[in-house]
Order: structure tokens, then sequence, then C-alpha cells
């Protein structure tokens, strides 16, 4: 299995405080990897860590190296604004502009310049809608705001408007933490179908989400990685007693 | 097993209620009072004000001989316009309606009742319409400004003769007139069409509105796009450290800055360094932009501060740079908060004198400026001109003009509350 990414030594800091502590950590190709640990254990830092997000905090410091492919995206002349374009992120809350639909999805490729022809940027769109399931939901109101969607619409809204650039990856912070399992259950079959084409990194609270959807799984603990391996092995007959008391519950 | 708590926490809530609905009324009255002294404030103003919208005339026959204009060819000659005594056309006229005012000083006191701008205007009339030429014609002059103000009773009659500005035969001409219908009060255009003047029944607003206007847009001009610039800047791209926090804490400072020193500022700077003309709308801008870039700045950072940071997360997450993150999404989001604080320092600024004074906009302007670098005034600077002269009649024009002022003033305030509500709607 070829690796998409590769997190090497990571440290963060913020401030004085440490975050994370050398973290190592290899994320497959075309497959979903769930980060899962209790909260403030540095789940989100380690994602921010994988599209520069991390940059635009300020007291924030990284060290170590993350490559992408063969790149280390950390490298002094790489541009984390490129770096973001090729890896997508979807956040906890869902977070459309307060613009119609189309804009939303329309944003990415607009600011990139990836096409002038506006025929073109439709069939952007159209195609995003579709990879997402919500054409047929939304073909007749695409001049609509995105504000007014439900929350669930709103998220797959959110992750349309990332595929909209073809990233080669895709992190998501607890994408379906606002959501009802209603949205929650349609988000995850989503995800499955969308692993064939692109690398995913999630983060999730839910041992049952990340035992259903992601092949691997990687447990935080106090801004270590403690264990990774493939999900069956973890959430059944984890290495570490720390991992183990966590998926039993009796922390966090 | 231990009681409820709800006996004594019935018992607190009663005395809690007592307390919330006296915090109440004692909000509701401070409300009132303020309202109570800002209608007494405009109330007195206005009683003062309002009677400028008036102004007392006198209709006169006059005869103007076509030779006062026209030379032997009937064309107009600028020459013979020159010559001719306009007003003592006028005050002909006037003596006749009192024959029996004889000597050099009951004709003086006469003459006294028309405005001394009454020749002046008659030549324009006359210029612009010399059909009128060598027939008699009934006009309505101006009166004097002592005249106005004792036909709408501001004048003390109980005063000694001797300190009055209009002796007794003065007055019972003036009434003789008013009995035959001769002496009228209309409507004061004057004040809304022209500039400043010596003479208080030709002084109006307009010179310093246009001058106020001008000002204000420079100050616009400058001041919006600059205080943006500086908050997208300082919210987002300037790095936190002792520089940061230099420019920061200056422009807190630069807010509490007395304004006068701004106006020292621009005479010492804009005026004496640069040369730039003196008395000119460009400059008081200028220098009000200075004044108001602070006021701006802290909204503009409040109001970037207050949009959500999904909103740049999103657009950062998807490849946008950081000004196309600002510029495309936080800003508009931003933009009802920055343009309400953009009004409240228009508002600042347009109540605005003393900067003015030290840039010389305080000079005596009769012409209505025609572009930002001519000599003007500004409507609050015109009100401080005006209260200050001797005569009533311009401390009622003064009470009329803060009227004005304090109208503008609301007005921007309620387009900053429109403002805001329309957007709040959009999004
Ligand atoms: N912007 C920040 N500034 C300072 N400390 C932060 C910031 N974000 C996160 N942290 C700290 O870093 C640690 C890890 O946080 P986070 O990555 O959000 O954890 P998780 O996502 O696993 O809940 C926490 O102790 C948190 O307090
Ligand atoms: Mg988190």
């Amino acid at each position: 299995m070829q690796n998409k990414m590769t997190a090497r030594n990571v440290e963060v800091h913020y401030g004085d405080k440490m975050a994370l502590d050398g973290i190592n950590l290899d994320i497959p190709q075309h497959q979903i990897l769930a980060l899962i640990g209790a909260s403030g254990c540095g789940k989100s830092t380690f994602l921010r860590c994988l599209n520069r997000m991390n940059d635009e905090i300020s007291g924030c410091r990284v060290s170590g190296e993350i490559f992408l492919d063969d790149e280390n995206i950390y490298a002094p002349k790489i541009d984390p604004v490129l770096v973001r374009a090729r890896i997508g992120m979807v956040f906890q809350k869902p977070n459309p502009f307060p613009k119609s639909i189309f804009d939303n999805i329309a944003f990415g490729p607009r600011i990139n310049r990836i096409t002038e022809s506006e025929a073109e940027l439709r069939d952007i769109v159209h195609y995003a809608l579709e990879r997402v399931g919500m054409m047929d939901e939304v073909k007749d109101r695409l001049q609509e705001s995105a504000t007014g969607l439900s929350g669930g619409q709103q998220q797959r809204i959110c992750i349309a408007r990332a595929l909209a650039i073809a990233p080669e990856v895709l992190l998501m912070d607890e994408p379906c933490s606002a959501l009802d399992p209603i949205a929650t259950t349609r988000i995850e079959e989503l995800l499955e179908v969308l692993s064939s084409d692109y690398t995913i990194v999630i983060v999730t609270h839910s041992m049952h989400q990340a035992a259903r959807i992601s092949q691997r799984s990687a447990f935080f603990h106090l801004g270590e990685l403690i264990e990774v391996g493939a999900t069956d092995k973890i959430f059944t007959k984890p290495d570490d007693q720390r991992t183990e008391n966590y998926i039993t519950g009796r922390f966090g | 097993m231990r009681q409820h708590y709800t006996a004594i926490i019935a018992k607190s809530l009663q005395a809690r209620h007592r307390r919330e609905r006296g915090l109440k009324y004692l909000g509701l009255i401070s409300i009132l009072f303020g309202f109570a002294f800002l209608l007494i404030l405009l109330g007195n103003i206005a009683s003062n004000g309002l009677s400028a919208l008036w102004q007392s005339h006198i209709q006169l026959e006059v005869t103007v001989p076509a030779d006062a204009v026209l030379d032997e060819h009937g064309a107009i000659s600028e020459d013979m316009v020159f010559e001719t005594n306009w007003n003592g056309i006028v005050q002909k006229s006037l003596r006749t309606e009192f024959p029996d005012a004889k000597g050099m000083r009951a004709r003086r006191a006469v003459g006294k009742l028309v405005s001394a701008n009454a020749g002046f205007w008659l030549k324009e009339k006359i210029l612009a319409n010399p059909e009128l030429l060598d027939s008699p014609q009934k006009f309505w002059f101006k009166t004097s400004d002592e005249v106005d103000q004792y036909i709408k009773g501001h004048m003390d009659i109980s005063v000694p003769e001797s300190d009055r500005r209009l002796s007794d035969q003065q007055l019972a001409w003036a009434d003789t007139l008013v009995e035959q219908g001769l002496l009228e009060r209309h409507f004061n255009t004057t004040f809304f069409t022209q500039a400043d003047s010596r003479e208080p029944e030709s002084a109006g607003i307009l010179g310093a509105v246009v001058g106020s206007a001008m000002a204000m847009l420079v100050t616009l001009v400058l001041a919006l796009p600059l205080a943006v610039m500086s908050a997208i800047y300082l919210e987002y791209f300037a790095k936190p450290g002792r520089m940061t926090d230099f420019i920061e804490v200056n422009i807190n400072n630069l807010a509490a800055v007395p304004s006068i020193v701004f106006g020292l500022l621009g005479l010492t700077v804009f005026l004496n360094f640069f040369n730039m003309p003196r008395s000119a709308p460009l400059v008081g801008g200028m220098v009000l932009s200075l004044m108001t870039l602070p006021t701006i700045i802290i909204a503009a950072r409040a109001s970037i501060r207050a949009v959500p940071p999904s909103i740049r997360d999103a657009a950062l997450g998807l490849g946008a740079s950081k000004m196309q993150a600002a510029l495309d999404h936080v800003l508009p989001m931003a933009m009802p908060g920055i343009l309400t604080g953009t009004i409240i320092g228009m508002a600042q600024a347009l109540g605005e004198s003393a900067p003015l004074l030290m840039i010389g906009m305080v000079a005596f302007v009769v012409d209505v400026p025609a572009a930002i670098t001519d000599p003007a005034t500004a409507l609050p600077v015109q009100i401080y001109i005006w209260s200050d002269s001797a005569e009533r009649a311009f401390y009622e024009k003064a009470s009329l003009a803060i009227l004005f002022l304090v109208a503008f003033l609301i007005l921007m305030n309620m387009a900053a509350v429109l403002l805001r509500r329309r957007f709040e709607r959009h999004h």
C-alpha cells in the first residue's frame, strides 16, 4: 500500500505549551484514516498540520516534516496556499459562505483561476454536486443562499465545495458532530464512495463511526500518537493499555 | 430526608423581582431625563431659529431710467451700470412713502428701513430683465435686519431709545408700512441659496453646507480605504510583537487626541510645509480624515473580529490567499459594522469646528465654493461665526443653522442604523 502522506517527528507548540510530541504517521492512499482520542489530545491540531492551516494561528509553531507524495510541505520553498488547494478540508460546523449554493462551490475554482469559461465552471459545480449526491436536491435552487439549507445539506455542500478543486487529500474534523443521525449516515455513505478516489483523514469522537468507515485508525493521547493500525485490530485487540481503556470507555 | 428548597427560593425570588423592577424604573427615568433635556435644548434652539425661515420685505415702486443701464445704442454698458447709484434709486422711492421726513437725518433714518443690499438686488433684477426699464415697477425689497427683528418681535422696545438700533420714529414708520400692507414677511429663500454676507438679511448657509459636504467627501475618500486596509493588516497580517503593540497603542492614542491638535498639524504640515491652499475644504477634509481614521480603524477591527473565523477558515482551506479571504468573505460580512463606524466618525467630523479654525476655514467667504481648493467655511464654523456677531439677526440664523446641522446628524445616524439592518437581513 502506497502512502499519500507521511508525518515525521511532527511537534507542535502553542506558545510555550506543547500540543503534539513527535508524531510519526503514514497515511495510505485511497483509504480512510480515522483519528481518535479524548478531547484536547491534539487530533485537530494534527489535522491542521496536514494542510498548513496552523500557519494561520498566531503563536502556533510546527516542526518536523510532512510529506505529500515525496514533497515536504514544510520545506521553505513551499507555498502554503498551494498546499491548501491540493488538500481539501471540511470543518466541524458546516461553514457555507453566505452566498448562493452555486457561488459556494464555484469559489474554489474561481479564486484558483481553474477555468475562464462559465460553461466549464458550471460543469465543475454540477460534477461536485453529483459527487455528493445533491444534484437532484438542489438543481432548481442553485442561486438560493446556501445558509438556508439544513445542517446535513450544508455539510455536503461544504464537501462539494472542497471537491470542486479536485484535491488529492480530504481532511475532515468531526464533520458529523453537528448533524442528526440520518444526515450522519448519508455523509458516512458518501465518504465510503469518495474513498476510492480520495485519500481521507477524518477526526471522529464516535467509536462506531470510526469502526464503520475507516480502514485504519490512529489513537492519540495527551499529544502523543499511541497506536496506529488496521481499524479492526485497534478496536478488537489493541496493543496499548491506554488504547484499550479509551475504546472500552474507561476514560475520555 | 432533606427538606426541599422551594420555599426558600420562592422567598428570595420576591426580593430579586423587586430589585429588578427598581432597576428597570431607574433605567426608564434616566432615559426620560435624557430625552427631556434633548427636547428642551432643541425646543430652545428652534424657538430662536425657526423665525429665520422668514424675512420681512417692503414693497416699493421704482422706475429705473433706461440711461442707468443702456448706452446710446441701446446696449447694456458696464460703465453706466457701474456709474448708476442703485441704492439711491431705492432710497428715492422709499422717501416718497414718507414725504414729511425732511432734513438730512430724517432722510437717512428712512433709508435705514431697507437692506443696504437693496440697490445691488435691484441692479441684478434689472440686468436680468431689461424690459422693466423706464416704467414704474413694484418690487419687494428686503428690510434691514433691524426692522426684520422688530417685526418678528425680537427687539425689546422698553429699552431707552438711545440704546436701541431703531428710533421711535423708525418703528412708527415700520408700523405704518405694515398697516398699508407694504411690509410683509416672505419665505427666506436667500438663507438656502447664498453664502455668508456682511448683512444678515443677505446671508445664507449654502456656502457652508457645500464647504462641509466637500470636506466630508474628502474625509470619506481618504479615511475609509486607509482605515479598512489598516484594520485588515493589523488583524490578519501583522505579526504579533512589539511593533504591532506599538501601532495598536498609538491608534488608540490618536483617537484620544483633542481635535484642535489635528488642526495644528494641518496648519504646520499641509499649509506651511506643503503650501496647500488656505481655507480649502481639501485641507479641511484631510485634517478631519486624520481625526476620523482611528475611529474607523477601531470599528473596522472590531467588526472584522466579529466575523466567524469559520468563514475565513473555509476560504483559506480552499486555497484562497489571505487577501482573497479577507476581501471576498470577511470584508463583506464586516461591512455593516465598518460603515456604521464610518458614519459615526463622519458625524463627529461634521460637527467639528476647532481643527477647521486652525487651517483658516473660518474666513469670511461670500461665494459658494465651486472646487475643493476654493476658500470655504463649514457648517459648524459658520454657526460659530454667526453666533459671535453683534446683530440679533445673525444669532437667529445661527440657531436655524444649528437645527440643520442637528438634522444632518440625525439623518446620518439613521442611515447608519438602516444600513446595518439591511445588511443583517441579507446575511
Ligand atoms: N489556537 C490554540 N491556541 C492555544 N492552544 C490551543 C489552540 N488550539 C488547540 N490548543 C490546545 O492544544 C491542545 C490540542 O487541541 P486540539 O488539537 O483542538 O485537540 P482535539 O481536537 O483532539 O480535541 C489542547 O490542549 C488545546 O487546548
Ligand atoms: Mg478537535
